[in-house]
């Protein structure tokens, strides 16, 4: 078995709304996977076909060899899983929430929440509702974690995380695929996947537009940049440089969007006196624009 | 508590099953205490000038001997709508309130079963009513000597049973309209609508005769407690109670299986 999740023409609809629309994607064993696409365009459904909450309206999946539905224990007993909305009754502390999630599993090591809880800096005894949105989301990611599943499905997992716990979860995920599991992510930025995913989908109203390696879409995303001098700079000082458009001078401030490598618009620019510099990612709406329309930019 | 689905429901719901066992408890006491002053002739004097239907719908037509009154108050219709209150929430949290609130889709990605799920959900439930009719019985027990309440141990055990099976069959059909649709108010609704319509059908239909046989449909002409107080279960009826129970456990299941589970 040399794919952890293949998928072929899988559909949803909800009534007439066709949320998803013939998916065809495989995740191979052992790598991270990030699914990445803007609010609605159906990560979520796509996740909850993989683990039989959802039922297809048209294709199939099969994930870890086995069919969502058929072989629906023997699936979830190697999968981890974090849905994008955890939610938990309030009434009860991690240690035994978990304890009981345990137990469904036929018995996890304390050691093993103990470990994670540790490392996500989440404090196990108190009561789950009283908890903040971030530390919510830390009892699911040690619940998705705490068997050492084969597959990690997480849906969303960074939601709410500080930028420090972020990070640590990336170093969670890198020491599963070290470990050799598979860890299929969603997120809405290719930001926060670059740095751990190997391959990375983009969707977008329900459908697959790019499959590539992260590096691959990283070069090929547009950044917004804006460049401020200390004094006003003449506008055809940009106009003509590789992979930057929609160049807008005014005054001492440059504003213009680049796709690839820096070093032309860095350039440029040292010939002023730079003030400040600022790269954004865009929103991934944006990202999928360019990725299409993205030729003709890139040239 | 902590090691199963149906230990964990009950885990979670303990302090709301705790105040029921001694509403439960409480109510028991207070009506059956009170049988010491129902059964004077100025108490039969004011049902008399009740309207006949009226009486005969809430079966206080008996209500000076002990069986006529338990039957019609501590497992007449305020047992029954307290018991079935209680399940008809049990039942709307099993699967759709659960789904509502976004719990449940943790514990079906869970290595367990759904049919498990709903299975355990009910095994939680019948515990709850099982537990409501024990509560019921040690209330009167309580008071028996002392409100003169001359009915054996063993004939009010036998009511709370049917009480607490007629609970069960109310919070069963509650979990397999939840197993339909997710939607908790709906399931609620439901769950009430069977109660009531059942309640009325056995109240009214046997006052008219041309329908008078609807009543042999209704769980609570089953139930038939003042019967129950007087001659012991109808294991017929029992039976029948239990067998309506499971098969609307059955259709959950099979409903439940074939569903999607919306999340929040
Ligand atoms: N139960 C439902 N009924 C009707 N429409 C739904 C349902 N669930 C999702 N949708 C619709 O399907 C589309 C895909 O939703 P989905 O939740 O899969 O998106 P997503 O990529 O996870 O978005 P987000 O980033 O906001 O989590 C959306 O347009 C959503 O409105
Ligand atoms: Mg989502």
């Amino acid at each position: 078995m040399a794919e952890a999740i293949v998928t072929d023409k899988l559909s949803k609809s909800y009534g007439k709304f066709l949320a998803l629309d013939s998916l065809d994607m495989e995740v191979r064993v052992g790598e991270v996977y990030g699914f990445l696409g803007p609010n609605g365009a159906g990560k979520t459904t796509t996740i909850r076909l993989l683990l039989d909450v959802l039922r297809p309206s048209g294709g199939s999946a099969r994930v870890l060899g086995l069919d969502p539905k058929n072989d629906n224990v023997e699936l979830l007993r190697r999968i981890g899983y974090l849905p994008g909305d955890f939610v938990v009754d309030g009434r009860q502390s991690p240690r035994q929430y978990l304890t009981y999630l345990g137990n469904l599993r036929g018995g996890v090591a304390a050691l093993a929440v103990e470990t994670l809880a540790d490392r996500l800096s989440l404090d196990l005894d108190l009561q789950i509702g009283s908890l903040s949105k971030g530390n919510r989301q830390k009892v699911g990611l040690v619940q998705a974690f705490m068997h050492e599943p084969e597959l990690l499905v997480l849906d969303e997992p960074t939601s709410g995380l500080d930028p420090l716990m972020a990070r640590e979860f990336l170093a969670l995920v890198d020491e599963a695929r070290e470990a050799g599991q598979t860890v299929f992510m969603s997120s809405h930025i290719l930001s926060e996947v670059q740095h751990v995913a190997d391959r990375a989908a983009i969707i977008r109203e329900g459908k697959l537009v790019a499959v590539d390696e992260v590096e691959e879409l990283r070069a090929r995303a547009m950044r917004r940049v804006q460049v401020t001098f200390d004094r006003d700079v003449p506008g055809d000082a940009f106009a003509s440089i590789d992979g930057v458009t929609d160049v807008v001078v005014q005054e001492n401030t440059l504003h213009c969007r680049l796709v690839g490598n820096a070093d032309g618009l860095v350039k440029a620019a040292s010939r002023f006196t730079v003030v400040d510099f600022i790269s954004e990612e865009p929103d991934l709406e944006e990202l999928f624009f360019h990725y299409y329309e993205g030729d003709d930019h890139v040239a | 508590m902590l090691r199963d689905v149906w230990t964990k429901t009950l885990w979670d719901q303990r302090r709301a099953l705790l105040g029921w066992l001694i509403g439960f408890v409480a109510v028991a006491m207070m009506y059956a205490g009170f049988f010491q002053f129902a059964a004077t002739p100025e108490y039969q004097e004011l049902i008399d000038s009740m309207p006949a239907g009226l009486v005969e719908g809430f079966g206080w037509d008996d209500i000076s001997s002990p069986a006529g009154y338990l039957g019609s108050t501590v497992y007449g219709l305020l047992g029954s709508a307290l018991i079935a209150v209680m399940t008809i929430g049990m039942g709307a949290k099993a699967i759709a309130g659960s789904e509502e609130d976004g719990s449940l889709e943790v514990l079906i990605t869970m290595p367990v079963t759904r049919t498990k799920v709903v299975i355990d959900r009910t095994v939680a439930l019948l515990l709850a009513a099982l537990g409501g009719g024990v509560a019921v019985f040690i209330g009167v027990l309580a008071v028996r000597e002392p409100a003169d309440i001359d009915i054996s141990i063993g004939l009010l055990a036998a009511a709370s049973l049917g009480l607490a099976l007629l609970g069960l069959l109310v919070g069963a059909f509650t979990i397999m309209v939840g197993a339909f649709v997710g939607k908790r108010g709906l399931v609620v609704g439901a769950g009430a609508a069977f109660a009531v319509l059942g309640f009325l059908v056995n109240a009214l239909a046997p006052q008219v005769e041309q329908i008078a046989w609807l009543e042999n449909l209704s769980p609570f002409h089953w139930y038939d407690a003042t019967g129950t107080l007087g001659d012991g279960l109808d294991w017929g009826l029992t039976l029948l109670t239990v067998a309506v129970a499971v098969a609307f456990v059955a259709v959950a299941v099979l409903a439940f299986n074939r569903r999607d589970v919306r999340g929040t």
